[in-house]
């Protein structure tokens, strides 16, 4: 069944703003829990719990001095941070939230594409031009130099990615995320485990290096490269970097969950407390994003960043041999033994 | 292998995470100020005639680093005397924002009239209003004068932002 | 229809800026705008694959390439270069002949477009089992030969580029003259 275009808008619409939502939310989460695994309280002071900091962030960006370079690129300088924010919340369409038709008689999804996958790669890739024409744009060596580190790393990490993810597509034999998820890669044998769990190690971490979080926060590292591109960039025009930045940790959490977690599915236990509570839209997905979530500010909280030579060889010499052994043993598992 | 130690720092890191903040939410809470701490000079008296201590000597103005000390004395009225010497400072006043708050007053007074107390809000908005006289140093008196501008105001007792264990020196200051 | 003459209108003012932009990056980035572009043209056409593989492989990683040269060599917008002056009429002769030479065949040679129910059950969704099927089973031999040239070239370029040590030395130890120069000059 598919949705009339006029409801494919509206839920665009809503997840974008449910989206930038949790972005707020997101930043107010990460302080707080920073400040707890550090013995400290965190933002409070704005409203019960500093449940109103991120209201007024957004306030404090938005009518801070927007510095414009004036030696700049104008035209792309102004353009980088859009290209971010858009591709960034345009990867999010393809993940499904529930069983077909469980949105009030809705898809809970906004696209259903047969090479869904190949979709978030594609849009994901092209959001390296945020960061690479912001860096430039700004006409400063500083920045430049920043902005050709990060989407080196970028394009780095985007190779671990794509072949940890080719394990899931040769058990599934789909590149249609529904499908991925409805195939449930874990049930099909359990001698694929093994191919299947070092991928999903490695797409863990590559997807950590693509969101820019610690250990890989190259990018952005506001201690020593003091936010490489973003350096040149003020007011609202760097809160769209941040908000893409955190979306993209949001698409990078659901995306990982819906390939080798099961994605909008729920455990099967729980069906024998309330029969298809398995089957709720939303509440699965959203429960093992926040898990994942969690995950990199624990990383943040806990590991040191790492230097541009050891980001760059772990990525090719480790991370992408791994990958690809990876596929090569689900692959062998599939041909020969199944 | 680093993996395991990977695993352990995510640990140590998870254990501190159910741990109690250290941090002190100062204005809510009572800062805890250490019982060596200097802060506000308080001028003493005899504890046991009530005569002040101070004999206005001047030597604590000219131990002070900063100049931030100014006293005038006058001779004593033996019937009704005001300090157990002959003479006694008649105007003492210290520029809080001149005062470094080292000590060296406390150290040089031949009476230990002079001690450097706990307290530390002392910000005001007027320079008149940092100079302290004698009205506001004196033993007894409670609080800082922009608190007890404050306290005057909304009609209710001084609040003190800190909480401190017993100090010898301080002997009859009720705090 | 519609989409399609916005597309066509969209692509080809991408390739005018490619080749009139003076700035290196801005013409680039016209290039990206136009596979972006034939990229949601695929996509109109229902062939999905092939979209989303124009989009990763030309845009998503060669532009980047592109971009990334350009960075470093921090290639600037230059002043009007008159070096081939005497062969612009030429270039303008073949370019116009080239293009009449397309237009002529596409008018003069009109095919009709296959039926709906050929295309699909050619594309199949546009999906990507279609595109392996035939990648791997009509035309396995193309596609290894490629794979060589492609190895080829990769093997030649690491030769091209990679120095013995004593030269790569001397090439390090040259500009640091000339800058100074440049200082006394201004």
């Amino acid at each position: 069944m598919i949705d009339p275009w006029w409801v494919t808008a509206i839920k665009a619409l809503v997840l974008c703003l449910i989206l930038l939502g949790a972005f707020a939310y997101m930043t107010l989460v990460e302080r707080r829990l920073l400040a707890r695994f550090q013995h400290r309280v965190g933002p409070n002071r704005t409203g019960p719990f500093g449940l109103l900091q991120p209201i007024a962030d957004a306030l404090k960006s938005i009518f801070k001095q927007d510095i414009v370079v004036s030696a700049a690129d104008k035209f792309v300088y102004y353009l980088a941070p859009f290209i971010s924010i858009t591709f960034a919340l345009s990867a999010f369409a393809i993940i499904p939230g529930g069983p077909a038709g469980s949105l009030f008689g809705f898809n809970p999804w906004i696209v259903d594409l047969d090479i869904g996958l190949l979709y978030v790669l594609a849009v994901t890739s092209i959001g390296v031009y945020g960061i690479f024409l912001g860096g430039w744009a700004s006409n400063s060596k500083y920045s430049l130099l920043g902005s050709l580190r990060s989407s080196a790393q970028l394009i780095s990490y985007e190779l671990g990615l794509g072949l940890s993810v080719l394990s899931v597509i040769m058990i599934a034999g789909t590149l249609n995320l529904r499908e991925i998820v409805d195939t449930g890669i874990w049930s099909v044998s359990p001698l694929l485990w093994p191919g299947l769990l070092i991928a999903f190690g490695a797409f863990v971490i590559s997807a950590v290096a693509e969101v820019n979080r610690t250990p890989f926060d190259l990018p952005e590292a506001e201690q020593e490269l003091v936010a490489g591109y973003m350096t040149e960039f003020s007011s609202i025009k760097w809160a769209l970097y941040q908000m893409a930045e955190y979306v993209n940790m949001m698409t990078a959490s659901a995306f990982i969950s819906t390939l080798f977690l099961g994605g909008w599915r729920g455990p099967a236990f729980v069906d024998n407390i309330i029969p298809g509570m398995s089957e709720w839209p939303f509440i699965w997905l959203i429960a093992k994003m926040a898990i994942f979530m969690f995950l990199f500010i624990w990383l943040r909280a806990t590991l040191p960043r790492l230097r541009y030579d050891q980001l760059m060889r772990f990525g090719w010499v480790y991370l992408f041999e791994i990958a690809l052994g990876a596929a090569l043993l689900t692959g062998a598992v599939i041909a020969f033994v199944l | 292998m680093s993996l395991f130690s990977i695993a352990k720092g995510m640990g140590v890191t998870l254990s501190h995470l159910f741990k109690k903040p250290v941090t002190v939410s100062y204005p809510e809470e009572p800062a805890d100020v250490k019982p060596r701490f200097r802060g506000r000079h308080h001028l003493l008296r005899h504890p046991d005639t009530g005569l002040e201590k101070c004999i206005g000597c001047s030597l604590c103005a000219a131990a002070c680093p900063s100049y931030a000390i100014y006293v005038e004395a006058a001779e004593n009225d033996p019937d009704n005397p005001v300090s157990a010497g002959e003479r006694y400072a008649s105007i003492y006043e210290i520029n809080m924002l001149r005062c470094i708050f080292c000590g060296m007053c406390e150290e040089a007074c031949p009476t230990g009239a002079i001690v450097l107390g706990h307290e530390f809000e002392l910000a005001d908005y007027r320079y008149n209003d940092m100079v302290y006289g004698k009205d506001d140093m004196l033993v007894g008196v409670k609080g800082s004068k922009p608190q007890r501008r404050e306290a005057e105001r909304t009609g209710k007792a001084v609040r003190l932002g800190f909480k401190a264990g017993p100090r010898a020196e301080l002997e009859g200051v009720d705090y | 229809m519609v989409g399609f003459i916005i597309l066509a209108i969209l692509a080809t003012l991408g390739a005018i800026g490619v080749v009139t932009f003076r700035q290196p990056v801005h013409a680039a980035l016209s290039l990206v705008g136009t596979l972006l572009t034939l990229a949601v043209t695929y996509v109109t056409l229902e062939a999905h694959f092939l979209g989303a593989i124009q989009v990763i492989v030309y845009a998503g990683a060669i532009m980047v390439l592109f971009l990334f040269v350009i960075m470093l060599l921090n290639v600037g917008g230059g002043p009007k270069v008159d070096r081939f002056r005497a062969l612009r009429p030429l270039a303008i002769l073949v370019g116009g002949l080239g293009a009449a030479g397309i237009a002529l065949v596409a008018f003069l040679d009109a095919r009709p477009l296959p039926g709906r129910d050929v295309i699909d059950s050619a594309l199949a969704g546009g999906g990507a089992g279609r595109v392996g099927d035939a990648l791997f089973s009509d035309f396995l031999f193309a596609f290894h030969l490629v794979g060589v040239l492609l190895l080829t070239g990769i093997i030649g370029a690491v030769g091209l580029v990679q120095r013995r040590p004593q030269e790569a030395q001397q090439v390090v130890s040259e500009p640091t003259v000339e800058p100074h120069e440049e200082l006394t000059h201004a």
